[in-house]
């Protein structure tokens, strides 16, 4: 029996390995005689254990196939860790995927491909009618632009205050009590400003637009309005298990929870500045360079890259497959959500493919985990997050630099 | 505790007291028997970082499959999980929004309080309640997994060192062996990086006659290696960070967010601060673990000691390898140099020319002027070859006024064009004689040329024909130059 490693992210929470495991059965009726492990471990256990694998390449467990984040494919390949699917299969095609997805397959101004898109998630703001409806507050006005938004956290915080039930107004979408690139994203976006330059050169998210976005998210939480905390040491609450009236999500509610669903309505996440700005999320999936059996293991994530079935694993999932031509069919099943999901698509921007994206991400993350402990501590200062930003910058420009 | 009770114990005892490879190991192991033994549906690992004052979730074993997960619980402020870290209560509980117990990892060692994590156990779709026979039982079983976990990192750890110390001997052995300190230097940086897993790793070194700190080598965690000879800092600098670091200062507090990824070790020798050795991991963006810091802090003083005598060596090699007039390396070392050429272009195929090169009337020049001016025209020509060659190019004096001009990748063709530069370069130089009624003298030169393998295989033969071809210029009015293979027939 041959055995092939699979290293997902936890797409579905605790229930990844069931929902994957049925999703396997088209590739196990193609190869009975092939068992696939699967591992779930989020985006950094993965970041550090690739690492390992890159340092010692002895040491510990390896993947055939991988789910990486599609903007970590060109840091991912760059470091050599990813196999060049166009040698297994040199009449691969992109076009079969979403056109947004293509050029993150590759690293820029390179033939090969490195990553093929397998879902992906489009962000908006989820909100509770009823909670709306019983505080006589009009959403469609209200969460119209993000200052709105903050009109009705103030407001349901005042209102809440001391009281059981529903007890934050939105939830950060983030589970780990942090604050990444992704969740800032369409705040710094919708007031003109970005991350970096469009070649990739250089930082620009010290400038005032870029400044202002990320400070318009943070203001969530050191306002108190956005749960860093779950209750008793758990994950932090979120609107989907009814403990808060607003989040950000890119994916569709879960079918199971059908009464909680039914009190939901969604709208575009509202602007910051002047233009409307969302995040297209994708997730790809890749070979493990060197992996040994690579035939197998190109048979597995062709599999599970064939149209049919992405849309399949991402309706369970809630998200939205990313084969050209299927990618909407998940709203046939939510229609009253349609219209935010249409309207989003046209602001939607991904996180670039950037060399060094990988590493990037990891500075961000620590210079808003540090923000964010002063939140905790109650030590928090606006300063902090301009110098903490200015610091962020100077680390990832050096970043840059190393990979130019 | 029940005698069942006692009997599990037993078996988880005997289950987990024996060599586990890695922690993740031993946990995966423990956290089944566990969660069988207190009906658990999902038992969770919180690690302690005691630098970041974090309680870390690593691992969860969730109906007997299992995750590498992150979620954090902060222990420098006051709360219920710092207390129970610290042994201030045995356990927690918690009902809502299931029943949720929480177990310290930690035991009183005899060198102190061993504060290793927690442990957190769910039951969120049966909802029954953890009972206190329940709760007994899982104090015991953490109790001896705190004890198990922290021997087997101690373990871990032993074996990481003796790894590292064997690593270190092998290196300085490498080190001191080696003859050329460029890649004696980059043998070491390599293996500092693979063995210590380092990102990078960058050597700069004091140049006491410059005045600066110069950048040498940086090896990368693929092995890529950058040759940094382009940075250089003065010495004077006091706002650059390493001239800082040189200096014994503390790094600035821009630099306090990098400590734990960035380390600087300056290198000493006998109270003289010879250079600097960084390495970092800011790539992966990974903590340098505090052992091999100061395991590397130690090793700083071998490395230090070695670089100091392999440039004790170049500099010997320099004065008895280069002529001391032009500045121009012997003829030994040509000779030396030339053997590894052939046998380099034998197996790539590339194209190696060799020019002879002759100042034209240089025995008048003596007679004339004296041998001092003489002596001038040849330090001028050998300061002029130096500066307008190729990087890869090899000059030596061949003897007496006779320069000859190792080529490498350059066919006929291409050495003619060089040589012709070069002549043309010479032909500006103007050696002052104030004696003298022209006030100066010009140069000329006469150059002959030959290439592998047209002309010939080995180096007496290319250097016969490049001969040739010079004396050939030489009859023939001087101030010129020839290529062996344009040389009218018959070529003899």
């Amino acid at each position: 029996m041959r055995e092939l490693h699979f290293w997902v992210l936890p797409n579905n929470g605790f229930d990844t390995f069931p929902t994957l495991k049925e999703h396997l059965a088209l590739f196990y009726r193609g190869h009975p005689d092939v068992r696939v492990t699967i591992s779930v471990g989020t985006a950094a256990a993965l970041w550090t254990n690739l690492f390992r694998i890159l340092k010692d390449p002895s040491s510990g467990a390896r993947p055939h196939v991988l789910q990486i984040p599609s903007h970590w494919t060109a840091s991912l390949a760059q470091l050599g860790l990813l196999q060049d699917l166009r040698e297994l299969d040199p009449g691969l095609d992109l076009a079969r995927w979403v056109p947004a997805a293509r050029d993150h397959c590759r690293v820029a101004g390179s033939d090969q491909i490195c990553s093929l898109p397998w879902w992906f998630e489009l962000r908006v703001l989820y909100y509770r009618q009823d909670i709306f409806r019983r505080l006589g507050l009009d959403p469609r006005r209200l969460l119209a632009g993000w200052e709105g938004m903050r009109e009705v956290c103030r407001v349901l915080a005042e209102k809440w205050r001391g009281s059981p039930g529903p007890v934050y107004p939105i939830a950060n979408p983030n589970p780990r009590r942090g604050v990444s690139m992704a969740d800032v994203a369409p705040c710094l976006w919708s007031r003109g400003g970005d991350f970096f330059a469009r070649d990739g050169s250089r930082v620009l998210f010290q400038r005032s637009h870029a400044l202002g976005g990320v400070s318009d998210y943070f203001d969530l939480i050191a306002s108190g309005w956005m749960p860093l905390t779950g209750p008793n040491g758990l994950a932090p609450r979120n609107l989907f298990d009814g403990s808060c009236a607003m989040q950000i999500s890119g994916r569709l509610p879960r079918r199971g929870k059908k009464k909680l669903v039914a009190t939901l309505e969604a709208v575009p996440v509202p602007p910051t500045g002047g233009a409307a700005a969302t995040l297209l999320g994708m997730q790809s999936l890749a070979l493990l360079r060197d992996c040994g059996e690579p035939e197998w293991a190109y048979g597995l994530l062709r599999d599970l890259a064939d149209p049919a079935a992405e849309e399949a694993y991402a309706g369970d999932i809630g998200a939205f497959p990313a084969a050209d031509g299927v990618a909407w069919r998940p709203l046939a099943a939510a229609p009253h959500f349609r219209e935010a999901f249409e309207r989003s698509l046209g602001a939607a921007r991904m996180l670039p493919n950037l060399r060094a994206m990988g590493t990037l991400e990891q500075v961000f993350e620590r210079s808003m985990e540090r923000l964010v402990g002063d939140v905790v501590q109650r030590a928090y200062e606006p300063e902090r997050l301009h110098q903490e930003i200015i610091r962020a910058s100077a680390e990832m420009d050096y970043i840059l630099g190393l990979n130019s | 505790m029940s005698g069942d009770g006692q009997g599990f114990l037993y078996r988880f005892h005997k289950e987990l007291h024996r060599p586990f490879a890695t922690p993740e190991e031993l946990l995966s192991r423990a956290l089944a028997l566990i969660a069988r033994r207190s009906r658990a549906e999902r038992v969770s690992v919180f690690l302690h970082d005691a630098e970041r004052q974090r309680l870390m979730l690593r691992y969860c074993l969730h109906k007997d499959l299992w995750f590498e997960l992150e979620e954090q619980l902060k222990t420098g402020e006051p709360s219920p999980f710092t207390s129970l870290l610290k042994g201030e209560v045995k356990a927690l509980s918690f009902d809502s929004p299931h029943p949720i117990l929480y177990a310290p990892l930690r035991f009183d060692s005899v060198e102190g309080p061993a504060e290793l994590g927690l442990l957190r156990l769910e039951r969120p779709s049966s909802r029954k309640l953890f009972s206190p026979p329940d709760r007994a039982a899982v104090l015991e079983l953490a109790l001896e997994l705190a004890q198990n976990l922290h021997q087997t990192r101690l373990s871990l750890s032993r074996q990481r060192q003796l790894k590292r110390l064997e690593t270190l001997t092998e290196l300085t052995a490498i080190f001191a062996s080696s003859l050329r300190v460029e890649s004696g230097l980059k043998l070491i940086l390599q293996g500092v990086a693979r063995h210590f897993q380092f990102d990078r790793v960058r050597l700069y070194l004091v140049n006491p006659q410059a005045g600066t700190l110069r950048g040498e080598l940086s090896v990368d965690l693929r092995g890529t290696v950058v040759n940094l000879k382009s940075e250089e800092i003065p010495l004077s600098s006091d706002e650059h960070r390493f001239i800082r670091v040189l200096r014994g200062e503390a790094p600035d507090a821009h630099m306090r967010p990098y400590e734990d990824r960035v380390l600087y070790l300056p290198l000493t020798v006998q109270a003289q601060k010879i250079g600097l050795l960084i390495v970092d991991n800011l790539l992966s963006q990974q903590a340098i673990a505090r052992e091999d810091a100061s395991l590397l802090g130690s090793f700083a003083g071998q490395i230090a000691l070695a670089v100091d005598n392999a440039r004790l060596f170049e500099q010997v090699q320099a004065l008895s390898l280069h002529d001391s007039l032009t500045g121009l390396p012997l003829r030994r070392y040509f000779d030396q140099r030339f053997q590894e050429e052939l046998y380099r272009v034998e197996r790539s195929g590339e194209p190696l020319s060799v020019a002879m090169l002759d100042v034209d009337y240089f025995k008048g020049v003596n007679d004339t002027y004296g041998h001092q001016i003489g002596d001038l025209v040849l330090k001028a020509v050998g300061r002029l070859i130096l500066k307008n060659l190729r990087k890869i190019d090899f000059p030596a004096r061949f003897g007496g006024d006779e320069i000859v001009l190792l080529l490498p990748q350059a066919r006929s063709e291409d050495a003619v064009n060089i040589m012709s530069r070069l002549t043309a370069e010479l032909k500006d130089l103007r050696i002052p004689v104030p004696f003298s009624k022209a006030k100066e003298v010009g140069v000329t030169v006469s150059v002959g040329v030959s290439t592998h393998p047209e002309d010939g295989r080995t180096a007496e033969a290319l250097i016969q024909r490049a001969d040739e071809a010079l004396y050939w210029v030489k009859s023939h009015g001087r101030d010129g130059l020839m290529a062996f293979r344009q040389l009218p027939a018959p070529r003899a």
